[in-house]
């Protein structure tokens, strides 16, 4: 009975996906911000930071990116996406790597992330595992003991909501997420954005988002711990016909 | 993770009354840079704290999370223990000393010297935890304790260690505290035996005990890991986790201890003892006793 249940289940959604129209044309883009913020332990810092985003067809798309940070710490983060357009929204399951070298620190950071998304017009939601490992970056020093620990589970999880269309000209959002574009917090630490977006061409994107990333939560004890901005654009480099 | 969903929301739900929603949005009591700054002005105000002890290897009890509320069987058990051990000279308690709103009063009585059952009147410090932050109690746990942020030497015939106190209860140290734990450690470099530093808050999150609660931000734990291995900290305690973690990294020991709350089904305290090489940790169960 359960394997019926599955293979109907898939036969509808394989019905689903090959139900939606195939996009003919879809563009590579290039994404660069700037950024400010401050924290606790770095006190002021500043990004740059650069990626662009490639679709492999319809369904399969990479991303990649680096970031440089004053804080001296640098990250390099990529993605491979596999997507399901639905009548209503698609979905998204998403393979995402991601190494920084906070040399300030000395600690090498890497993690691995498997997350599953939703998005449609004005909401967006994913959940996923990832695993992290960290080390200390070689130095004159013998380290007598373990150098490295691993974080085997954590959850990876986002929310966002938005007033307008995504296709409309400019848009307004908030985003709780304890990620973004170059770091994966533990699961109870999360991140609030909120976003601003406006499209002076078809061919450029600008966005300026506001951030804060406050300890002690779910501690029941919150208290300040990050906080920043950034602008950036995204520029639609190339219309690719797939 | 059922299990886990589940345990989220009878926490929510069944502890509610204990839990001050206010702090999941706001700082439940002052701010940890505010904090700091009454413990440096109680610190400033009052004598440095030196021990001296008449041996080497002496001895000193470890208990965390004891979430009083009604008794404190396991806190006076472990004090007991203690003030009657005669190579045992002090203990360190490393926050969430109450569980909710006005359960410092039993506490701090439980701290008494009794004669009748305790051989001397050992000495006592403190950490903050998180719960100790609950519906404004910091102004509680300074009316009893006045620091939270503090360091002591002990004195021996030969050595002399180092303990420094951080006030984590936040899952931040805040800029002010980082700096001067910066330059206590290196105004103390190569000047003492052992350093041994102790908080509430753990770093690592290295299984999934614990959860949900928070830790600290990554650049928080990865900048305070590269600062104790620069300064050569031999020990650092923690508690919040309620479960028993020993970490060895990057040339220090992480060590953080189980929960000794009366409810508990396995509660636990820690003795250290002091060697010219090591801290010997030994785990002590209070279910035992």
């Amino acid at each position: 009975m359960k394997h019926l249940l599955l293979t109907l289940l898939g036969t509808a959604l394989a019905g689903i996906v090959c139900a939606q129209e195939p996009t003919e044309k879809a563009p590579i883009v290039l994404k660069t911000y700037a950024e400010y913020g401050y924290n606790n332990t770095w006190e002021h810092f500043g990004h740059i930071a650069v990626g662009g985003y490639f679709p492999i067809n319809t369904y399969f798309d990479l991303q990649a990116g680096i970031d440089l940070c004053t804080a001296n710490s640098y990250a390099i983060d990529g993605r491979a996406t596999v997507r399901f357009p639905l009548r209503v929204g698609q979905l998204a399951l998403e393979n995402r790597l991601l190494y920084r070298a906070i040399v300030c620190s000395r600690t090498h950071e890497a993690c691995a992330a498997l997350s599953l998304g939703y998005s449609m017009d004005y909401f967006a939601i994913s959940i996923g595992a990832f695993s992290r490992f960290y080390s200390v970056m070689p130095t004159e020093h013998h380290i007598q003991t373990a150098d490295y620990i691993v974080e085997p589970f954590n959850l990876l999880w986002n929310i966002e909501g938005y007033v307008r269309r995504e296709s409309d000209f400019w848009n307004l959002g908030l985003r709780i997420s304890n990620f973004d574009d170059f770091q994966i917090e533990r699961f109870n630490e999360p991140i609030f954005t909120l976003i601003g977006r406006y499209n002076p061409t078809d061919k450029i994107r600008l966005f300026a988002e506001v951030y804060c990333k406050p300890s002690g939560m779910l501690h029941g004890a919150a208290n300040f711990y990050n906080a920043g901005a950034r602008i950036g654009l995204n520029y639609i480099f190339k219309t690719r016909k797939l | 993770m059922k299990q886990n969903i589940v345990y989220i929301i009878a926490l929510t739900i069944c502890c509610s009354c204990d839990l001050d929603l206010s702090g999941f949005i706001a700082p439940p009591s002052d701010t940890v840079r505010q904090r700091f700054e009454q413990s440096q002005a109680w610190n400033d105000a009052h004598d440095a704290i030196h021990l001296s002890v008449p041996i080497d290897n002496y001895t000193f009890y470890v208990g965390t999370d004891i979430h009083t509320q009604t008794t404190t069987d396991n806190l006076t058990a472990m004090l007991t223990a203690m003030r009657n051990d005669n190579n045992a000279y002090f203990a360190l308690l490393l926050g969430d000393l109450v569980h909710g709103k006005g359960h410092f009063a039993t506490f701090a009585n439980a701290l008494q010297y009794d004669a009748a059952t305790q051989a001397r009147n050992d000495t006592v410090f403190t950490a903050v935890g998180n719960h100790d932050l609950y519906f404004d109690q910091w102004n509680d746990y300074r009316t009893h304790f006045g620091t939270a942020t503090y360091a002591f030497v002990v004195q021996t015939p030969h050595h002399t260690d180092l303990f420094v106190c951080i006030d984590t209860g936040s899952g931040t140290l805040g800029n002010e505290q980082q700096q001067w734990l910066q330059q206590t450690l290196s105004e103390n470099d190569g000047k003492h035996r052992h350093t041994v530093i102790y908080t509430h808050t753990n770093l690592f999150k290295d299984d999934n005990t614990g959860f949900p609660t928070s830790n600290m931000a990554l650049e928080e734990t990865f900048a305070l890991t590269a600062l104790l291995q620069q300064h050569h900290v031999t020990l650092y305690l923690q508690g919040h986790n309620h479960c028993r973690h020993d970490i060895l990294y990057r040339d220090v020991r992480y060590l953080t201890i189980e929960t000794m709350q009366d409810k508990a089904e396995r509660p636990y305290y820690m003795t250290a003892t002091m060697s010219d090489s090591d801290i010997d940790c030994q785990f002590v169960s209070l279910r035992e006793q």
